[in-house]
């Protein structure tokens, strides 16, 4: 449900700006209406007054009509007429000629509230009689209302009331209009998000946002045959590797096998037999690159499985130390392990092979690099609460600082060309959720892997 | 009926003709007398009703199956040793991780003694009911152990080895040169996993040196491998 609140927030605010924006524009709408109609507003009572005042009887019984109130006069009336009690004509001004001289009380009663003969009229009663003043007819709609007192007070309720009900009949639909929105926008989401985390996006491409949702679902579609092809190509290339370095194991057996039957016939001169001898060390060296490569290749393309199982690493690192120590013939190589009191107990999970893989290739590269002189290699173990770390040290010549360098940066798109079995180490400990630091000591090479511990 | 190591048949299959005479040579040279081979299952098959071996070394990839389910055939019928052979590191899962019932395996490319070494010690394993009195025997300077009756015999005094003791220096011999960690003897005596028969392991072993040591505080077959386990010296060639 993340993201709704903020959804269904826009489209609330959105209401409300609508709301506030329509009221603001009829008022102004309504303002400008009023002022362009003012001109031809039918009756301004004080000038009423001014003609009522500017039509004076005079004491001849004539009467005596002030500038003023002529020009008001013909401004904006089409007829004027002065009523005297009786209800008869007593002055006129373009009064039509249809029009009756003499009114009844009821005619006056209606005219004032009505219409004199479609002329709509306004009457002012003054000292001299009652003044009618007349529009031309049709001019203008008159209508004289009549409002309950409680009406009027009633308004004062129900006006806030219906003004606030709008407002939340606004709001209500808004947010009807928003989940409804979300609703529909949800699943379009959820694929989107599926596609950045790497998973396929199969949307319904029906509702409002079908459109949309069908180029999701294009684009997933492609996104995973993209990822089916990257995927099968680094399988092949995987593959390959694997067929290529079983295809060299065979030879290679056949290479090292006699000349380890060479290197062992006693009737053969002592050259010749250190010669099978040297034939025999490089294509083990061999053998075990390829391994190395495949496994590597394997590892680079997450097509290694892991076999996580809980084991003792103390166990391990002496089967490691073990096997190099029984593969090599040299007396002047010398390993120590140690491993203190309280890491032998220890249990970790992890692939117990892998990581004997990992600690093998520390240990022949410390051999490896420094043959044909007296090296003493380190191998300890050492666990804290939270990691366990294995260390492999040797007072050899180190690496070069080109090596040590790659090794140290950022992992790399592609396998290095040399130094493979460290990569390999490398890719190991990574496998498991390690690290690896590799040190120059001067004298001596000192390589710590480091693992958290998830068990124990 | 009594016989010797060397004279068990076995049969060596390989798709690859230069290993079927390499392995043939190895297995010659170190003494065994009935060596046959075969470059496919078809032909696997027909050796082995005729020659009808005691021990298959088997190849796991072959040009007409594959090794695993040629085992299994072989099983059926006479539940002999096999060791495979394997040029890759699939197999290697394979065999590790399912358990297949193969003795053991080697991964090519292979150093001859380890071949002879692990094929020994497989048939060793799987015949030592049968073997002869020759090859029942280790010989350690002048202390003979007989493991047919589990007893040690050194300057005309027999002593018997405890179930322990036995199971240790088994260990030891099948893996003569080499060294076993502590870890795999405790394997071997106690068939456990289990961590903290590392003391018991050091008093076993002190034993089995009084035993079989002409001095046991200087030992010369027994040797201690600091910090990683023993080793049982190998006879010294003249």
């Amino acid at each position: 449900m993340k993201g709704l609140g903020r959804i269904l927030g826009r489209y609330v605010g959105a209401a409300i700006g609508v709301g506030v924006f329509l009221l603001a524009l009829n008022i102004a709408v309504f303002l400008a209406f009023l002022l362009y109609c003012s001109r031809d507003m039918p009756v301004v009572e004080d000038r009423v007054s001014v003609i009522a005042a500017g039509i004076e009887q005079q004491a001849d019984g004539s009467f005596s009509v002030s500038e003023e109130a002529r020009k008001a006069l013909d401004e904006r009336y089409a007829w004027a007429m002065q009523l005297d009690d009786a209800g008869n004509v007593i002055w006129s001004d373009r009064m039509p000629e249809n029009l009756p001289q003499h009114y009844t009380a009821s005619e006056i009663a209606s005219f004032s509230r009505w219409y004199l003969e479609d002329y709509p009229v306004y009457v002012w009663s003054d000292g001299d009689g009652l003044l009618v003043l007349a529009s031309a007819a049709g001019s203008e709609w008159k209508y004289v209302m009549r409002v309950s007192t409680y009406m009027i007070e009633q308004m004062q309720i129900w006006i806030p009331a219906v003004l606030m009900l709008n407002l939340l009949a606004a709001l209500a639909l808004a947010l009807l209009l928003g989940w409804r929105m979300y609703r529909a926008a949800a699943p379009l989401a959820e694929g989107i998000s599926g596609l950045a985390r790497g998973e396929g996006a199969k949307l319904s491409e029906r509702g409002v946002l079908g459109l949309l949702s069908a180029d999701v679902n294009r684009a997933s579609e492609k996104l995973l045959a993209q990822r089916t092809l990257l995927h099968k190509r680094d399988r092949t290339r995987t593959e390959w590797i694997a067929g290529v370095s079983h295809d060299i194991r065979t030879p290679l057996s056949i290479v090292q096998g006699n000349a380890a039957q060479l290197e062992n016939d006693r009737t053969l001169p002592g050259q010749a037999r250190d010669k099978a001898a040297a034939i025999r060390e490089q294509s083990q060296r061999i053998g075990k690159l390829v391994s190395d490569l495949n496994l590597a290749s394997k590892l680079e393309y997450e097509l290694q499985p892991l076999h996580i199982a809980v084991f003792r690493p103390a166990a391990m690192l002496r089967t490691a130390a073990a096997d190099v120590l029984n593969s090599m013939a040299d007396a002047r190589v010398s390993l120590a392990v140690s491993i203190p009191p309280e890491a032998r107990a220890l249990t970790v999970s992890g692939d117990e092979a892998l990581l004997r893989r990992a600690v093998d290739n520390l240990l022949r590269n410390s051999i490896l690099h420094n043959a044909g002189k007296s090296v003493e290699v380190g191998l300890t173990l050492a666990a804290d609460a939270r990691s366990w770390t294995v260390t492999v040290t040797d007072n050899g010549g180190g690496l070069s600082d080109e090596v040590l360098d790659r090794l140290r940066r950022p992992r790399e798109e592609a396998l290095p060309v040399h130094g493979l079995g460290l990569v390999l180490v490398q890719q190991i400990a990574y496998a498991h959720g390690g690290s690896v630091w590799f040190e120059n000591t001067r004298p001596g090479l000192r390589v710590a892997l480091r693992f958290p511990r998830q068990d124990g | 009926m009594m016989q010797e190591l060397y004279d068990l048949k076995i049969l060596a299959v390989d798709d690859e003709a230069a290993i079927c005479g390499m392995i043939r040579e190895i297995l010659c040279g170190a003494g065994f007398r009935l060596v046959q081979t075969a470059q496919s299952c078809a032909q696997a098959r027909r050796v082995y009703v005729d020659f009808a071996p005691d021990a298959v070394v088997l190849d796991v990839m072959l040009p007409d199956g594959d090794g695993f389910s040629l085992m299994r055939e072989f099983r059926r019928s006479r539940n002999i040793p096999i060791l495979f052979l394997s040029a890759r590191d699939a197999d290697e899962d394979r065999l590790h991780g399912l358990g297949l019932g193969a003795d053991d395996y080697i991964v090519k490319p292979f150093l001859p003694q380890e071949l002879v070494l692990r094929l020994t010690a497989v048939l060793r394993r799987s015949y030592a009911a049968q073997l002869g009195s020759a090859d029942n025997v280790l010989h350690l300077g002048e202390t003979v152990v007989d493991w047919g009756s589990g007893s040690v015999t050194r300057g005309g005094k027999t002593m018997q080895l405890t179930a322990k003791e036995y199971a240790l220096l088994r260990k030891l011999a099948d893996n003569r040169g080499n060294i076993v960690t502590i870890d795999a003897l405790c394997r071997a005596a106690w068939d456990d996993e289990t961590f903290g028969y590392e003391n018991t392991l050091m008093v076993h072993i002190r034993r089995l040196r009084e035993k079989i040591e002409e001095n046991p505080s200087k030992p010369r077959w027994l040797l201690t491998v600091r910090g990683l386990g023993y080793k049982l010296a190998k006879e010294e060639v003249q």
